[in-house]
């Protein structure tokens, strides 16, 4: 298996291993790896489970959506950030519009982008 | 005939498409967004933004270059939890490199190749399950 390294983790593992912490840039790599894969493996769910959160998303998402088809054209190119069909925040930058609605108390608003080709026919990718 | 069973009916609205609300879990964190069911696109593609709002940082993971009928753009796998219609499954999905890519796309890999999915169009109704769920299969 050839791996190729970006250039400045090449760097790092470099470092490491002349650092004496690895013997060889071999064994830092697979440990990486090794860790990152348990690591991930571990803070899955167990695929297919019943997901209540997202059901309850799948209630709220009529109204939202009807929010998103009757105010679309006012907020044409803005972010929006909805809880259960009320617009919470709303801005050009996607990541203030979320921490605005976290600063109202809606942990976790539905994101929104309203793109002007949304209003166009879908054609695929 | 075959006859299969379904976990979840949904009744969706929009004539834009088949838009279905996204829990996008990574780690300890979510953000939640209406992503298009795409039968034709070959992986799960996300906005950036959504990376972001979790803590992925997008250029950690594996690039690819996601070809279109308009050009293409470059995304970066990484691994994540979908929930989606009460069902939750882990997969590879793709984040946009250039913020400006505007689409949420549920695709193939990743997402339909974990369902059993049906759909009637015409009455704007869709029925889901795991693939792994009892499917019920009479012939």
């Amino acid at each position: 298996m050839d791996v190729t390294l970006q250039p400045e983790i090449e760097r790092m593992v470099l470092d490491r291993v002349q650092s004496g912490e690895y013997s060889s840039t071999s064994e830092l790599v697979n440990t990486a790896v090794k860790n990152l894969l348990e690591d991930e493996h571990a803070a899955m769910p167990e695929s297919g489970k019943l997901d209540l959160k997202s059901l309850e998303l799948a209630k709220d998402a009529p109204a939202n959506l009807e929010w998103l088809h009757r105010n679309r054209a006012a907020f044409m190119g803005e972010w929006v950030a909805l809880h259960k069909g009320r617009l919470i925040a709303h801005g050009k930058n996607g990541m203030d519009v979320f921490h605005a609605a976290q600063s109202q108390g809606i942990n976790l608003p539905l994101m929104h982008r309203i793109a002007p080709e949304e209003s166009a026919s879908w054609g695929g990718w | 005939m075959p006859k299969l069973n379904f976990r979840i009916e949904y009744q969706y609205k929009d004539e834009q498409g088949i838009l279905l609300p996204v829990a996008l879990r990574y780690a300890d964190r979510e953000t939640d967004f209406f992503a298009r069911v795409d039968t034709g696109a070959s992986f799960c593609i996300f906005q950036r933004l959504h990376a972001e709002t979790v803590g992925i940082v997008v250029e950690s993971g594996a690039p690819m270059w996601i070809s279109t009928v308009t050009g293409g753009f470059r995304a970066y796998a990484h691994r994540v939890a979908l929930g989606v219609l009460g069902i939750e499954v882990e997969a590879t999905v793709y984040f946009a490199e250039n913020p400006a890519m505007p689409r949420d796309v549920l695709g193939q890999t990743g997402w339909l190749d974990r369902m059993r999915l049906g759909l009637v169009d015409h009455d704007r109704q869709l029925y889901l399950s795991h693939y792994d769920d009892a499917a019920d299969d009479e012939r």
